[in-house]
């Protein structure tokens, strides 16, 4: 990986070519038909971005990339279990506990549209070495071949599909039945937050909407409410984290705020210039931005559980 | 991400580039038969700014960095149009591109290009015009092999896409990223029916046409506002031969009609680049940009 990006940069250097970010390819590499010309009237309308890779950094959660190397290394205590709910097949959820003996706030980490891969459940460990119990439910159970969830969807794509069969409405069902299990936690203080990321951050602001016990809500690049009326049935406070570069999701904050407002409900919000969609997954991404985006979101996201749950 | 594509390339290698084509069949009839050398399993040069071949489709959409999902657009009187839609990490609002599938149905090809326009800067929309036609009112993912769906294929009229097209186009500017603008952007049958949209839709912006048969309906042509970019391999006499007609027909109405035509380059030149010794290649390398030029002009 660290090869291939250092390769990629001699490439660049050799050709001379700016506007293409140029893979090595082995034998294909060296017939590269590219490597003279630089074809500035064909350059892209999006900037491209020079190589950067994550500086290791535990006190924050792992890029996408580092994510299974996290998962392996961590010392937190996490387990797999099944939270039985009503309206249908139990839910296959991921708890990761804090160290710490006294009673801690359950976060409930909702997965984005891929389903509950490995960056979603490291991320429920870090909060976890946060202080928090981090219950990462696979909100696809039983929609799964065989009766099974993301495991057994076959990959970020196929769960992509999935997904679609999953109303928010029946999102924040399967919600309601994870935190009905974490208040019940002998090791839970009864306080609950969601933090949810990409759909999950829409369903995260979603189940402040459907959920008046909440605490407190975190939206990771997830799209607001549009129907307005909901905004009343909110009581958690709602943090949201974006990146600049996120068109579609950052068109829904004004109304949200705006209507926030007008209630007298808690909306705080930040925009990470240069950071692009999922920038919490994709650290390595454009260039730095997405990390620092991370680095500065992450401590955001904990000062307001703490002020919010604790 | 480029770590993926890294293995992609590799697995490449080993697989018959056409195994994944879907023009493997109906292409370059005469062509195969005689002149063209084995030429298959060319190793392109993986690059960032231009879309993959069909061959490395999967991997480029699973490495992607963009926001992409499903969405089911309405469609009364019919099952509602499943339709991958790929958003481009910008901060502004951003014209829509409809992409239009080749025969081969919305495959991973389809939807991988369409991450490239996302890429480029555009909201891509690829709309699958076999939804609810597969078995158990599926669409392309329904159907058990790529021949069956070329077989399904045939029961969508022209009409009918130009419906659909219709509804998405609909769908499109309601999107709160989108800022109005929409060009249609087609392969192989879909170059076809991006032509006609331009005859159909006169709120169309552009229309790209790649290695699609132009309209037989010449009096048609006095509707088209869209200019029109047209992008031909030289060794598909079925498709070129109606380009000649429609050139003179749009001239003499005074209709923006570009066209470029790749020597060497197969039909399906973009999905098969491993193909023909990389003539296909080469002519993606020089047609995408020209599509990009067009697209930031008329936007």
């Amino acid at each position: 990986m660290k090869q291939q990006v250092i390769l990629g940069v001699t490439a660049l250097a050799i050709g001379g070519v700016v506007t293409f970010a140029q893979r090595p390819a082995g034998p294909a590499a060296s017939a590269d038909p590219h490597a003279g010309h630089t074809m500035e009237s064909q350059a892209p309308a999006q900037p491209q971005y020079p190589p950067f890779a994550r500086p290791a950094n535990e006190r924050i959660p792992p890029g996408n990339e580092q994510a299974a190397a996290a998962l392996k290394a961590s010392t937190q205590k996490n387990e797999w279990v099944n939270i039985q709910y009503a309206g249908g097949p139990a839910i296959k959820s991921w708890v990761a506990y804090p160290v710490k003996p006294e009673k801690a706030p359950v976060v409930i980490v909702i997965m984005e549209i891929f389903g509950l891969q490995d960056w979603v459940r490291a991320v429920a460990d870090q909060l976890a070495e946060d202080g928090y119990i981090a219950i990462a439910p696979d909100l696809l159970s039983g929609m799964g071949p065989g009766g099974g969830g993301t495991a057994e969807i076959g990959g970020p794509d196929e769960a992509r599909k999935v997904i679609t069969g999953l109303t928010p409405e029946e999102a924040a069902n399967r919600l309601k039945a994870v935190r009905a299990y974490a208040v019940k936690m002998p090791q839970s203080n009864g306080k609950t937050a969601t933090v949810g990321y990409c759909w999950g951050g829409a369903r995260s602001f979603e189940f402040a909407v459907a959920e008046p016990g909440l605490n407190a809500a975190v939206v990771f690049y997830g799209t607001s409410p549009s129907n307005a009326p909901d905004f009343a049935k909110i009581n958690a406070p709602v943090l949201g984290l974006y990146g600049a570069d996120d068109a579609r999701v950052n068109a829904t904050i004004e109304p949200a705020a705006a209507e926030m407002k007008k209630l007298g409900k808690t909306f705080e919000y930040e925009i990470y210039q240069g950071a692009g969609h999922g920038f919490l997954r994709a650290q390595q991404d454009r260039g730095g931005a997405n990390y620092k985006a991370s680095e500065q979101a992450w401590p955001r996201v904990l000062g307001f559980l703490q002020k919010h749950t604790k | 991400m480029r770590a993926a594509s890294g293995l992609a390339l590799v697995a490449a290698l080993w697989l018959p580039a056409c195994a994944s084509d879907e023009h493997a069949s109906h292409a370059e009839p005469a062509a195969q038969a005689s002149a063209a050398p084995a030429t298959t399993g060319f190793a392109y040069p993986d690059i960032e700014a231009l879309p993959p071949g069909a061959d490395r489709a999967q991997a480029a959409i699973d490495r992607s960095p963009r926001h992409g999902e499903w969405v089911n657009v309405a469609n009364p009187g019919g099952p509602p149009i499943k339709t991958w839609v790929v958003y481009p990490e910008r901060a502004d609002k951003a014209p829509v591109i409809l992409v239009i599938h080749t025969i081969g149905g919305l495959a991973a090809w389809a939807r991988a290009l369409a991450d490239q326009l996302a890429e480029d800067g555009y909201i891509a929309v690829a709309p699958d015009f076999l939804s609810g036609l597969g078995p158990n009112g599926g669409g392309t993912d329904a159907f058990a092999s790529p021949d069956d769906v070329r077989k399904a294929m045939s029961a969508v009229t022209p009409a009918d896409a130009a419906s659909r097209l219709d509804r998405v186009r609909e769908y499109a500017l309601t999107i709160p990223a989108a800022n109005g603008k929409i060009a249609t952007m087609g392969f192989c049958w879909g170059g076809s029916r991006s032509f006609e949209y331009a005859l159909h839709q006169p709120g169309l912006n552009a229309a790209v046409v790649f290695y699609g048969g132009a309209p037989e309906n010449v009096a048609g042509y006095a509707a088209v506002n869209a200019p029109i970019l047209g992008l031909f391999g030289g060794d598909d006499a079925r498709v070129n031969a109606t380009i000649e007609p429609a050139a003179a027909a749009l001239k003499k109405l005074g209709k923006s009609f570009e066209y470029a035509i790749y020597e060497g380059a197969g039909h399906g030149f973009v999905g098969a680049q491993a193909d023909r010794g990389g003539a296909n290649f080469k002519a993606t390398e020089k047609a995408w940009p020209r599509a990009l030029a067009f697209l930031r002009k008329h936007l």
